[in-house]
Parts: C-alpha cells; structure tokens; sequence
C-alpha cells in the first residue's frame, strides 16, 4: 500500500495525463467510427479549455460547471463548422478541418482576451486523478452502450459504405455532423481538464502536432474502435517514460515502435485481436465450402 | 397494396439523354422485367428511383408519393428498397449484421435504451437477429457463413446476401439489379422461385437482368430501355416477338 502510494506520487502527472489524452483519443474515435477524418479536436479542445479558464478565472465557477460549458462551447463551434465541413469527404474534410485549426490558433493568438501569445495562467488547479478518470469512465461506458443503439449501427454502417447506408434509410450527412459535433464535445471536456491541470495554456498546445498525437494514438490502438483509441493513448504516453534510460536516443525507440504498429497491426492493436476471429472466422467458411 | 409509376422520366447528362420520356407502372405482386443492350439506361432509372440521381424531367412516384425530389434514405424508408450490380454490401460486418442493418426502417426499439439496459432493446436485437438467420435461410447463404464478414464471403453468397439485406426492409418496392449474374443454371432457378415467392408477398418488383431465360420465366411484364428510350413493353411473349426489340439485340439486317 505504501508502495502504491510512493509510486502515485512520483507518476501522478504522468498517470493524469494518460487519461487526458485518452479522452482525446475517443473524441478523435467518434469521427473515425463513422469513418470521416476530421482533425480538428486539438482546436476543439483549446477553444473549450479558454473558454473554462476564462470562467474559472473571472468567476470562481467549480471545474464541473466550467467543463460543461466549456464542452459545450466546442461543441457549439463544431456545429458551426460542421455544417458545410462534413459534406466534405477524405482528404478534403482532412485539410478543411485542419484550416480551421490554424484559424483558431491565430484567433488565440491575437485576442487580448486569450492573453495572446503568452496564454492565461494562474488556472486553478482543479482536475484530479479520479475526476478525470470518473470522465474516462463515464465516456468508455457511452461508448460500449453506444453500439447497441440504433444511432450505433448507423455509425458503423455510414463507415462500411455510406451510400448502402442511404439506401436502407440512414441518413449519412446527419450521422457525419452528429459524430463531428459530439467528437468536439468530448475533445472539449479533454481541453478544460487539461487547462485545469497544467495552471497555465497557450495558443501552442492546441496546435496541429497535438492534433497529430491524438491521431497517432487512434491508427496505433486502432482507427475505429474506442477501447484501442484508449490503449493507444496509454501506449504512446508511457513510451517516453518507459524508455527514459536511452536519454537522447529515446526518440528512435517511439519512431520504431511506430513503424512497427503500422507495418505488422495495420489494424492497430486493438485490430490484431479482431483480425484474428475473423480470420478464424473466414477460414472456417473456406472449409465449409470445401467440404 | 403498392404500385410504383414512372411517368415521362428523361435524364440528360450534360447533353446526353441518359433516359427520355421513359413511363410504365411496376404493381405490387408483379414482377417486371427491364431489359436492354448495355448502357442502356437501366441502372440509371434505378438510380432514379432510389434518388441517387434526380430526374430532369418527369417524375417517379410511389402511389401517390413523389420519389423524384427526395434524398436517397428519405426513399428508402418509404419501403424502396434495392440490391446492387457492384455488390455493395458493408464489408467487414457479418452477413447477419448486414441483415440487421438492412431492417433500419423497420425499427422500432427506443434508441437511447441501450444505455440503460432496457430488457426491450435486447429482446429487439434478438428478434432482428433472428429474422435475419430466417431471411439468410430463404436467400440461401449457407449456415456456416452467417457469422462471416461480407468482404470474404464467396461471390455468389455475396450476391444472396444483398437480396436477404433489401428483404430485411419489408419493402414496398424491390428493385433487383442483375441479381442472376455470375450464378449456374441450378442456382438461376432457385433464384426464379425466390423473386416470385417474393412478389407474392405483395411487393412490387422491378427485374433488372440479362439472363433471358430467367427474365422470361419470372415477369409479368417486361419493359425494354435501348438508348435511354422504351421501346418496347407488354407479356414476355409479346416483347420477344417484337421487331424493335429483336432488332436492338441483333441489329438490323438479323430483323430482317
């Protein structure tokens, strides 16, 4: 017990922000679900971390109620944005949403409300471990049930094929911008618990290789399955930490690890256990017609 | 009781008149076949139907609901439902769950039940389930490829599964593009006995098929499209006797 809680203390910020960019990587895996790369969730997330350091600041409100807003702000800009940007398809809807994020870094850049370049510090320090975990939790259980539901099986079908999605009633458009707008909420709920850990935020922690990390942790677990996005996550945080010993030569070890996901788990890593079973799976039906 | 019309439907391209002044009624419990020479025009009026392309003139309406104006899945749930040439089928579910997602329409379980474990939303998941392994029985996909992903099903499966998806809608209007291709004399006729099974349950079914044999054993009506136009339309027998028609599957000179 004593060693649980030496070890809790030397990792506790190492251990937060493992659920932080968890959260991030399911945000991210909403989108991907319904089969559309949309990379705007680091901006999602910066405007949802400025909008509930700003409340925290002026008005002492707790980091439930800062959070709420905060996500809800995202989401309401995802909204905004989405609604001609999920008509786009692939590598359009990709830069689009990348533009969008330069324009909200620029936009943070220059407010005097923002704090420019230097950000808002002096940010309480109100997230916890068990808060974000209680968040992690209450998100990996909406993603379970979520699969169940019929706005579920019209996610998954909207990824196989969207137009034999629209012709058995599902309506790809309205799935594309309801998985874009609660994917900026999600991402929002990650921003603020981000601002309320670190005490300060800056415009450049919501930019494009923050974007890129989130994504990264998505291809490694596996693009469109929410517990890989979560392992993901958990993988690419630790690999900094857990290769610490090399020093300088640390940053070879991640770019190995890397390659080494996306050559032999293409799938990522939640995709070598479902491969498997179908894998099973399909030679089984080989057989049967040989039989 | 159900009957889809298409009255004067022209599709012009850009200059190209894809269809012009095409008009002939498909009756719920019938079978109608559309016929035609390749690039003809027969995947466009599905096209047209299922509003994956709007007409440019005249109109397709399903009793007295316009279809021509609406968005592709605001058709499907009229109960318009379709199989695909180019087998689109979603690749990496289960033949079952490609069943289950082809019952959408029909749902009608409470959506955010899931989240609360409703018993009701289990005993629908169960019960689509079910439906679907009778559906894939009446297709006739073999039993041990029911829990295989569509992508390595084999290809006549594949085409079996599209029919058992457009079933699972319970439409009102079925529309089989090229259903037969790539299947043996023996399967052909199982599939002649399944599109007149399923007619019978009062769906209006349009036939679109090169396999002559089968169009001429299973229609009621035959229509034929050559370059976007009706030339001809009436019994199996009278459309095979048909000069025009003869003369657009072998030419001219064969007419006379």
């Amino acid at each position: 017990m004593e060693w649980l809680v030496h070890f809790y203390a030397l990792h506790s910020k190492l251990i937060d922000q493992i659920g932080i960019n968890a959260i991030f990587a399911l945000s991210l895996s909403l989108t991907l679900q319904a089969g559309h790369l949309a990379l705007a969730n680091a901006a999602f997330g910066g405007i949802a971390a400025y909008v509930a350091s700003l409340l925290s600041l002026s008005r002492g409100w707790p980091l439930s109620v800062t959070t709420l807003i905060g996500a809800a702000a995202a989401a309401a800009v995802g909204a905004v944005i989405g609604l001609p940007v999920t008509r786009l398809r692939g590598v359009f809807l990709a830069i689009a949403t990348i533009g969008f994020g330069e324009i909200a870094l620029i936009v943070e850049n220059n407010l005097s409300i923002t704090g420019g370049a230097e950000g808002l510090s002096q940010i309480p320090n109100e997230t916890t471990t068990w808060k974000i975990y209680l968040v992690l939790a209450i998100l990996a259980f909406f993603f379970w049930r979520l699969r169940r539901t019929r706005a579920g099986w019209a996610i998954a079908a909207v990824r196989e094929d969207e137009y034999a999605a629209a012709s058995f009633g599902i309506d790809p458009a309205r799935v594309k911008f309801w998985t874009f707008v609660g994917s900026a909420a999600i991402a929002g709920i990650a921003g603020s618990l981000y601002a309320h850990e670190n005490f300060f935020i800056s415009p450049g922690d919501w930019g494009f290789s923050r974007m890129i990390d989130i994504l990264v942790y998505c291809v490694i677990g596996g693009a469109a399955s929410p517990w890989g996005a979560m392992l993901g996550a958990a993988i690419i945080s630790l690999l900094p930490e857990v290769f610490r010993f090399l020093h300088d030569y640390r940053d070879i070890v991640n770019g190995i690890v890397l390659l080494a996901v996306v050559i032999f788990a293409p799938q990522g890593i939640a995709g070598l256990w479902s491969r498997d079973q179908r894998g099973r799976k399909a030679a089984a039906a080989a057989e049967g017609q040989s039989r | 009781m159900s009957s889809l019309h298409y009255h004067d439907v022209g599709i012009n391209f850009g200059g190209v008149h894809a269809l012009s002044g095409v008009s002939f009624d498909v009756r719920s419990g019938h079978v109608v076949g559309l016929i035609g020479p390749n690039g003809a025009g027969k995947t466009t009026l599905i096209n047209v139907t299922t509003g994956v392309v709007a007409p440019t003139a005249g109109s397709v309406t399903l009793d007295d609901a316009p279809l021509s104006g609406r968005r592709q899945h605001q058709i499907a749930r009229l109960g318009v439902a379709r199989t695909y040439q180019n087998i689109r089928l979603f690749p990496r579910m289960t033949a079952i769950e490609n069943v289950v997602v082809g019952a959408t329409r029909i749902r009608r379980d409470p959506d955010l039940g899931a989240f609360v474990f409703l018993p009701a939303v289990r005993r629908a998941r169960i019960e689509l389930e079910e439906h679907a392994r009778y559906l894939l029985h009446r297709v006739g996909v073999p039993r041990d490829e029911w829990e295989t992903a569509a992508s390595v099903m084999p290809y006549g499966s594949q085409r079996r599964l599209e029919v058992a998806r457009a079933l699972a809608m319970r439409p009102r209007v079925l529309l089989l593009d090229e259903p037969a291709a790539g299947m043996n004399p023996a399967e052909t006729a199982g599939l002649q006995a399944l599109i007149r099974s399923i007619a019978e349950e009062d769906v209006a079914v349009m036939l679109v098929e090169h396999d002559m044999p089968l169009v001429m054993g299973t229609c009621d009506r035959v229509a034929v499209l050559n370059f976007g136009e009706l030339i001809a339309q009436g019994t199996p027998a009278e459309v095979s006797r048909d000069p025009a028609v003869v003369e657009a599957y072998l030419g001219s000179e064969a007419a006379q």
